[in-house]
Order: C-alpha cells, then structure tokens, then sequence
C-alpha cells in the first residue's frame, strides 16, 4: 500500500536558515525536525522534533532511516547524577494518544551514524519515520548551526510572525509502499 | 589489577554523586549567596594540566593564565549534549559584549582515540572562532580529567559498531588566577552563565 504524506512545510529560504516547518501523516504530524551542522571529520549528526498525534490511538516511533548515513538509531539519554549516558532506545518512543513527543537535546534523538558528507547548515536531510501503526513517514530536517539549541517549531513560528516570508514553498511527499 | 580499576572507578562514581548532591544543595540557595547559575567551589578540582591544542601546538594551563576560560570535556561523536553545551557556551561568551575577549572558550576530548588535533581543527570552528579543542596521550586526558573530577568512560555494546562515551557534563569557569571559580551543570541557561562570568568579573563573589 503506498501512502501519500502531505507536508504542510514551509520552506522559508530567508536569511533565517531555521524556520518552523510541518510535515504530516493522516494522525501524526513532525513538527519542525532539525538537526545541526557537523564537520567533516564528525561521523555522527542528531536529529530532532515534535511528534503530535490525532488521534485516540497511542503509537510508537520504532526505527528511522535515512540515505545520508550508514545506520540510523533512535537513541537517547539515561541521566544518572551529572553522568550522561546516551544509549539506543529499545521498543520505539511512544507517541500518546491525543498527545506529542518531542525528540530535543538531552532527552532523544535520532542518530545519524555513518554520515556520508557533512552536514551543511541550511541544507536538508531526507528521513523515512516508520510508526507501529502511522507506517512510514518521510520527512525533511532542516539543518541548523552547530551549536542550535533551535526553540520548538511554534515558538519559532511566533517569532517570525513579523518576518517577511518571501519564498514559501510546499511540497508533496511520497511515503515508501509498506 | 583489573578489580583495583573497578574500585578506582566506584569510588570516583561515589565521589561525583556527593559533589553532585552537594551541588544541588548549593543550587538550592539563594542568588546573594554565590553567582547566579554557577556554583562556588572549593580549590581542590583543577589544576596544571599539559595538553596539545587543534592546531598541534602544545597547550598547558599556563597558556591559560590571566584570562577567563570556559572549559568544556567532551568528545566530537558526541551528536546532542555536547554541541548542546559548546553552543550555549559560545552563547554565553557572545552575551559578554565587550567583556567576551576576557573569557577563552576550551573543549577538552575524553575521547582522544577519535579526536585528534586534525579531527578537533575541523569540529571546533564550528561553535565559536576563538574555542580552542585540547586532546592529548590517554594519561594526559586521564590526569586533567581526574584533576577537574570528570568521571568518563567508554561504553561498548557487541551489538554496536562504534563505541560511545559516558561523561559528566559539567562547564567550568576558570578565573585568571589558574582557580575554578565555578561550575555549571548540564542545562544551564547561557544567561545565567554570562551573569556569573560578570559577577566574578566585577569581585563581587567569594572565590
């Protein structure tokens, strides 16, 4: 079953290079995925965003791909003390029902391993979600600076709210038959 | 010899937690009493270390001496918390205006198998233009790390094809003097960060 994704992405190619986007499934929408800029000599990039859902049914994000690195994992932190233990998440990250999920610095991420080029601020990575029951969703994440720490999507979008949005562009995104 | 490591790395664990609870305590207190978002400490964490910088030059804490610096230990493999904590540090240096010249930003690897001089040239430009990217011999990143009480190590699973590292994830301030003259923990706001680095600035806090 192939089954077509909608992003409602704004694609602002402003002197702001990290803009609030969305992409959605039929129950889930990302909001605002991002990553950071990374050198060469830096193997491993992270992934974050929002996941909201619709609907009354709980899911659960269980693996993510991307052609831009060799594996990608669903990692995050256990803190013990001051001691930061980053470590893959087994069994998915849940996405509760009528409720989100945000995947942001210190808690999860997903994570690039492998990377085969740098990772370029304002480019994009292209990112295939697979949800337990959403199925997969394909998603851009705009790159940031290194050192983003990017506020959430709305917080971003009310920022903008004043900003002259001079190039919006929207797209159609094809999900990968199930 | 193996079993003397193992007690070795308990009790450091030991040692982190209480510094960690005393800390905590420590944050529990009222601003007036230390700066704010920084904690005060006593002069037994840091000290010489001798290292070499990005470019492959070598480094000691005397290249230190007379200005401020923001030290970090993290590695570049390291996809979230540390440009997370270099970020804000660069954030934070960038909030001193004028005074920002006076605050050095220094990222220490605990991961000098991967980070060499060439791999940190390339990482550090990245989060500011002025932080300088120190790695060195396992036992100079042992011996500074112990000196500073960073608890790492590294994390390998034969499920995985790499390896990660488990790390404190602390900034340091070092005063001019060669003194920490206060700690941040993970989360710190670059505002309050900026704020101490003020206030010891103007004198007006203990240590």
């Amino acid at each position: 079953m192939l089954k077509l994704v909608f992003a409602a992405a704004l694609l602002v190619t402003s002197v702001f290079p990290a803009t609030a986007h969305e992409e959605k499934s039929e129950t889930l929408t990302i909001v605002h995925p991002w990553s950071r800029a990374t050198a060469p000599s830096q193997k491993v990039g992270a992934v974050f965003m929002e996941i909201k859902s619709s609907t009354g049914k709980a899911d659960r994000l269980i693996g993510a791909s991307s052609p831009d690195a060799d594996i990608t994992e669903l990692h995050g932190h256990i803190r013990e003390g001051d001691i930061m233990r980053m470590r893959r998440v087994e069994g998915g990250i849940e996405v509760p029902a009528k409720g989100s999920v945000k995947l942001a610095p210190g808690g999860f991420h997903v994570m690039l391993i492998g990377l085969k080029a740098p990772l370029l601020e304002e480019t994009t990575i292209p990112l295939t979600l697979t949800f337990e029951h959403a199925g997969p969703v394909e998603i851009e994440a705009v790159v940031e600076s290194a050192g983003s720490s990017s506020s959430s999507g709305a917080e971003k979008m009310e920022k903008m709210d004043h900003m002259k949005m001079d190039h919006k562009k929207g797209s159609m995104l094809h999900g990968a038959p199930r | 010899m193996n079993r003397k490591l193992h007690i070795g790395v308990m009790a450091l664990v030991v040692v982190i937690f209480a510094l960690g609870a005393w800390l905590n305590l420590r944050q529990g207190q009222p601003a007036e009493s230390g700066p704010v978002g920084g904690m005060v400490v006593n002069a037994s964490i840091g000290g010489p270390f001798a290292l070499t910088d990005h470019t492959g030059t070598a480094f000691t804490h005397e290249n230190l001496a007379g200005d401020y610096a923001l030290i970090y230990f993290g590695y570049t493999f390291c996809p979230d918390v540390c440009p997370t904590e270099l970020g804000e540090i660069a954030v934070a240096i960038d909030l001193l205006d004028e005074a920002a010249d006076r605050v050095r930003p220094v990222m220490i690897t605990i991961d000098p198998e991967r980070d060499t001089p060439e791999v940190l040239a390339e990482y550090v430009p990245l989060f500011h233009e002025r932080l300088v990217g120190l790695t060195g011999t396992d036992a100079e990143v042992r011996e500074v790390a112990t000196n500073y009480r960073v608890f790492y190590r590294r994390f390998e699973d034969p499920n995985y094809t790499y390896y990660l590292m488990d790390h404190t994830s602390f900034v340091y301030l070092l005063a001019p003097s060669g003194e920490i003259a206060a700690m941040f923990r993970y989360g710190t706001p670059p505002e309050d960060m900026a704020t101490a680095i003020r206030q010891h600035m103007r004198g007006n806090t203990r240590g």
